[in-house]
């Protein structure tokens, strides 16, 4: 099993892979929520494995998602925005990188996990019960973002 | 040459084609498609000498277009741009007849090394 802490340090470690590669500038990792992010929008990825069953997201605004978006795109100063119907997609696409750096993280840990598609969505987060919760604030570039980790209770590791 | 571009993202679609361009590969015509399904289609129409190709799609993933297409009869290049990169799943892309698996996220340097030596034949 997991310790939530190595799976917060797996998560961190492929964010900085993917601001390295996709070219976005710095990474900050900042410090943890107590609540999830109130409003924004955000794209989410399921791992599912047969002990650990994770639900992975980055949530931020409009202006935030549409700079990932474009620096994925090698948008530039001036350029359109990307229209919104398209913008789920990218930060998918972000998502879906993301999930794959952690599930080679884990496999190397033992647990095997598929990835599950991407879905964009807009609004509050919910918690739910019997799911453990982590949420911290990240700085990619210039755009501030929280980082949610979701991880089923069957996936617990002992403290 | 002509290389099909299969990824139910249209992002990513992009960025390939982008990436293409980068390592010095545009000039070479390419098509999309969103799945492996429209991908079969595709292959019989274009006639691509190349297909990268995601590996998680709806309708019909990457793994099944390229078994799809082998038990067809055809041998057209295949390779694999995808976010997961286990060594399981490069031996099962690599047993069912794909040339190479790129992970995601990639750069142009990536491209070059991969697609460098086929697209030059």
């Amino acid at each position: 099993m997991l310790h939530q802490d190595q799976l917060h340090a797996g998560v961190c470690a492929g964010l900085q892979e993917c601001v390295d590669t996709m070219g976005y500038g710095e990474l900050a990792i900042g410090e943890f929520r107590t609540k999830p992010p109130a409003d924004g929008m955000g794209a989410y990825i399921s791992l599912v494995g047969d002990t650990e069953s994770i639900e992975l997201g980055v949530v931020a605004n409009h202006a935030g998602c549409q700079h990932l978006a474009g620096v994925m795109l090698g948008l530039e100063e001036g350029d359109d925005p990307i229209p919104d119907s398209e913008l789920g997609d990218a930060m998918g696409e972000f998502l879906n990188m993301l999930a794959g750096t952690l599930k080679t993280q884990l496999r190397e840990h033992g647990l095997t996990v598929r990835l599950g598609l991407p879905m964009f969505c807009r609004g509050p987060v919910e918690v739910s019960r019997g799911v453990q919760h982590r949420f911290f604030d990240v700085r990619i570039g210039t755009v501030d973002a929280v980082c949610v980790i979701h991880r089923h209770e069957s996936g617990e590791a002992a403290a | 040459m002509k290389i099909l571009i299969v990824d139910d993202s249209k992002v990513m679609r992009a960025i390939v084609k982008r990436t293409l361009r980068q390592a010095g590969f545009g000039s070479h015509e390419t098509e999309e498609a969103s799945n492996g399904a429209e991908g079969i289609q595709a292959v019989a129409k274009f006639k691509p000498d190349l297909v990268l190709c995601d590996w998680n799609m709806p309708e019909m993933n990457g793994i099944e277009f390229l078994r799809q297409l082998r038990a067809n009869g055809d041998e057209t290049a295949f390779g694999f741009v995808t976010s997961e990169g286990t060594p399981e799943m490069k031996d099962e892309a690599m047993g069912a007849g794909a040339r190479f698996l790129i992970v995601k996220p990639f750069t142009a340097e990536d491209f070059e090394q991969q697609l460098g030596p086929l697209l030059a034949a």
